[in-house]
């Protein structure tokens, strides 16, 4: 069964290994390699693995690769690069927020998602939107700081 | 002029000396330069390219501290060199300097004032070789931004590059190298971003999960769902229908297959039939087991007066046992390796925080040289301590010798790492206090249980179930340290230090081991102390102690909080919120970063639970060489702990773990984290400490007087659950409110 989807813009096609397997999975693995959607838990407690899904955050490792059939992913690949990044990855690198930084994809994945709905999100509505996402290095107020940087710069 | 002394003096003869060095070596990069070299040797620890960028060559390892940047920090400054002209490459057995394992916030310590020295014996070098090739006097040159120039001309000039990029230096450290002045830093010093960081933000950086290799395979391990289970039948039919194959190596399961999700499905549908393991004791019986274990040793940590005539005396007494739960290092991103043997050589990628010990123990589990084995190191997840990383990797080399010439990635699974990782393990403390009749500390006495190890490596479970000796021991040590109270006006004290022979899970290091269970026992108990003689916290540990840097953060603390000086609890009342304050304090180690932490805390009286509201943590860790890098690594310290102080315990029934995943195992969360303020003492003119762990000491035992100040209830037992809080609130653990 041969999916086609838009992957970061551009039109995809993929083979799943089988009908369960997890976008996440398919991400990861050749033609398209991607390394911005990490693998956490698997169970979608963590939110490592996060992706948008026509614009919503959705949690690649539980979710069925073929359900993505008509629909435009875009991973952290898409939302920016190191020479040109997106407000978000900006913010969290000035503010020095990730420490391992294996948490970070779902944080900002998370967060483009809440910034698509709520331009000026207040801190408490931040640290809800984040609530399910986890990190154990400890960077978490430095993770709203950037979230609410970012809002900041978007709105210009 | 004699400072610098070739180390091949035959390169010396004839020639200029400084020529020599410059022009004679070898090319940098060739392996017989960087394999094992001598740790007194400058080209062992840094290296000027063709380039002129300079690479410090340490096996010290990255997962989030921040290390790697303030070494090249360091190296910058001494050489004048740009920060950006400085790169770390990654740990590689074949090429770095061995600098141990990285651990115990001891690398910008130990590190740190040696990499100073090479750079500025290199730079020395430089400026002599500059000289020369510019044909003026050693005197009158200077180094600027990697170039060695004539200070009175600045545009007679000759770069790094040119005088020895890419080629050994052939000095040895010269221990009175000259260093800068603390006033003259331009780079060190200042709060400089990790340059590792963009990428992970970005493309997803240099993770061990995104090795990937032409021809990889997939392999996942099926570890043993009960303590010391073994398979007793492997139902191969049961994976029939799914592209895998099954390998068994002495006592290693895994399936491997082309494709990930392949290994994942076969692992997770192969039928096993397990052996029933071994018997361990309940969650409840644990500690009084602990205490029951023979020690293989006793440490006595403190041995002052004698506190059994001054308890005998003393005018009140107080007696208390803390115990602190199993834990989980808890990595987001589960234990990963990629290994290959080919040619004879085995090539093992992984994120592990000691590559040369990995690649020792994974030698000898396999029977093969040292020299057969290469390890190189990638970013890891954060990992804490000792988590699954080395286990993987042991396991990929067994898979990989399985599958060779392929290579093979293993990544365990969320189960493997919350089930099959080392595990902080259980501890406990017993105390005994008196106190004079003005409310002075007069004696202590405490007997502690923690594991036995004197090795500082953990065996592998691939070399267990191999049932081949890889070096490694069983538990891991250092559990024994800050056993002891901090404060010097006790006059007589003794604390004990039972080191026993085994607990239930493999006991590893966890961040900042010992010491998180240890200052949580003393620093409640003293607590305890200060409200029986009814004296303020802070104004009470002020009274027994004399070290004036200590004393200084406890005041440091005290002023950012805004410490309202009074006795514990505190008695206010109104709804079923209460609000406190505690103060904790330690010396790490006794021997070097002081740190006090002010928590102010929330106790909902209905439901039990508690909350940190507000942390403010002073440190001092004497120089610091990235000061935003100190903060971040203490706001971890305070978050990584209050989530360990407020629900994380690893269950079991039977000999089996139930808290495999996040559910029954949860983090703290965004809403739960408190506002942080971090107040750095920077002491520009002493020695650097480490800043990784001290801070992570002081958490449980500010959160735990907060609670105790907010209602009088005093919690003894790590993680402060809701059933505890509730228990501490209706029962004898709780002292009167005034
Ligand atoms: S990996 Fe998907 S939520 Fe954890
Ligand atoms: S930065 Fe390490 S898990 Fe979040």
């Amino acid at each position: 069964m041969t999916l086609r989807f838009t992957l970061n813009g551009r039109p995809a096609e993929a083979e799943p290994a089988a009908p369960d397997q997890p976008l996440l999975y398919l991400l990861r693995e050749e033609p398209f390699a991607l390394n911005g959607p990490r693998f956490g838990c698997g169970l979608a407690q963590c939110g490592a693995c996060t992706v948008l899904i026509d614009g919503r955050a959705v949690r690649s490792c539980s979710y069925p690769a073929e359900a993505v059939e008509g629909q435009s992913v875009t991973t952290l690949e898409g939302l920016g690069t190191k020479e040109s990044p997106h407000p978000l990855q900006a913010a969290f690198n000035a503010e020095g927020a990730g420490q391992c930084g294996y948490c970070s994809n779902g944080m900002i994945m998370q967060s483009a998602d809440l910034l698509s709905q709520n331009r000026r999100p207040s801190e408490s509505e931040i640290k809800e939107a984040l609530a399910r996402n986890l990190c154990r290095c400890g960077g978490h107020n430095r993770m709203v700081a950037a979230v609410a940087r970012a809002a900041a710069a978007m709105a210009g | 002029m004699n400072a610098i002394l070739p180390r091949r003096s035959v390169l010396a003869a004839g020639a200029g000396l400084f020529v020599a060095l410059g022009l004679r070596g070898a090319p940098v990069g060739a392996q017989t330069n960087l394999a094992d070299p001598p740790a007194t040797d400058v080209d062992g620890v840094l290296a000027i390219g063709a380039d002129g960028r300079c690479a410090v060559l340490t096996s010290k390892t990255e997962f989030g501290q921040g290390i790697r940047t303030a070494l090249a920090q360091i190296a910058a400054e001494e050489l004048d060199l740009p920060f950006e002209a400085v790169h770390l490459p990654f740990p590689d057995t074949d090429r770095s300097a061995d600098h141990g394992l990285t651990g115990g916030s001891v690398t910008l310590q130990v590190v740190g004032p040696r990499l100073r020295r090479a750079a500025a014996t290199a730079r020395a070098a430089l400026a002599r070789m500059g000289a020369e090739r510019l044909g003026v006097a050693t005197g009158d040159v200077e180094t600027v931004d990697g170039a060695v120039r004539v200070a009175s001309d600045p545009g007679r000039r000759v770069s790094y590059a040119e005088l020895v990029g890419g080629r050994r230096f052939d000095v040895a450290i010269d221990p009175e190298a000259r260093v800068k002045d603390r006033a003259a830093w331009k780079v060190a010093g200042r709060s400089l971003p990790r340059p590792d960081l963009v990428d992970k933000l970005t493309a997803g950086g240099d993770y061990i999960h995104n090795v990937r290799l032409p021809g990889m395979l997939h392999a996942r391990v099926i570890h043993a769902p009960a303590l010391g289970a073994e398979p007793v039948a492997v139902d191969e039919a049961s994976i029939a229908g799914i592209p895998a194959r099954l390998v068994r190596q002495g006592g290693v399961l895994a399936v491997v297959a082309e494709r990930e999700w392949d290994a994942v499905r076969a692992a997770r549908d192969l039928a096993v039939t397990w052996s029933a393991g071994k018997a361990i004791p309940s969650m409840e019986e644990v500690y009084d087991v602990a205490r029951r274990t023979p020690a293989v040793r006793a440490d006595v940590t403190v041995n002052r007066g004698n506190p059994e005539s001054a308890l005998a005396e003393a005018a009140s007494t107080l007696e208390a046992s803390y115990a602190f739960a199993v834990q989980t290092h808890g990595t987001i991103g589960p234990s990963c390796a990629v290994a290959q043997l080919a040619d004879g050589r085995l090539t093992v990628h992984s994120g592990t925080q000691a590559p040369f010990d990995l690649r020792a123990q994974i030698a000898r589990a396999l029977g093969m040289p040292n020299e057969a084995v290469r390890v190189l190191y990638h970013h890891s997840s954060g990992c804490f301590g000792r988590n699954g990383l080395e286990d993987a990797a042991s396991e990929c080399a067994v898979i990989a010798t399985a599958v060779a010439p392929r290579p093979v990635r293993l990544q365990w699974m969320r189960h493997d790492e919350h089930g099959s990782e080392p595990k902080g393990p259980p501890t406990v403390m017993d105390l005994k206090g008196g106190l004079t009749a003005e409310g002075r500390m007069a004696a202590w006495d405490s007997q502690s249980w923690v594991p036995h190890s004197t090795v500082t490596l953990l065996r592998t479970t691939a070399s267990a179930l191999l049932d081949k000796e890889d070096g490694g021991a069983p538990g891991s040590g250092n559990w024994h340290a800050n056993s002891n109270p901090p404060y010097d006006g006790i006059p007589a004290a003794r604390t004990v230090v039972h080191r026993i022979a085994e607990t239930p899970f493999r006991p590893s290091w966890i961040r900042t081991p010992g010491r998180v269970q240890n200052c949580f026992a003393v620093e409640c108990f003293t607590d305890e102390l200060a409200a029986a003689a009814r004296k303020d916290p802070v104004r009470f540990r002020l009274d027994h102690l004399s070290d004036p840097r200590g004393r200084a953060v406890i005041e440091a603390a005290a002023r950012v909080s805004g410490w309202d000086g009074r006795p514990s609890p505190r008695g206010e009342a109104s709804g079923p919120i209460r609000r406190g304050r505690g103060i904790a304090y330690i010396r790490y180690d006794n021997t070097r970063t002081y740190v006090a932490c002010v928590i102010a805390a929330e106790v909902n009286l209905d439901d039990g639970t508690v909350r940190a509201t507000d942390a403010w943590l002073a440190q001092d860790c004497g120089q610091v060489i990235n000061p935003d890098g100190v903060r971040q690594q203490a706001e971890g310290c305070v978050v990584q702990t209050l989530s360990r102080c407020l629900r994380e315990e690893i269950a079991w029934e039977g000999n089996r773990i139930t808290t495999l995943d996040w559910e029954s195992y949860p983090l703290i969360t965004f809403p739960e984290v408190p506002r942080i303020t971090v107040e750095i003492l920077d002491r520009p003119d002493q020695p650097m400490w480490g800043a990784g762990e001290p801070a992570a000491a002081v958490i449980a035992p500010a959160f735990g007087n907060a609670i105790f100040d907010a209602t009088g209830a005093r919690l003894r037992r790590a993680p402060f659950t809701p059933e505890r809080v509730k228990a501490a609130l209706s029962g004898a653990a709780r002292m009167p409110l005034p």
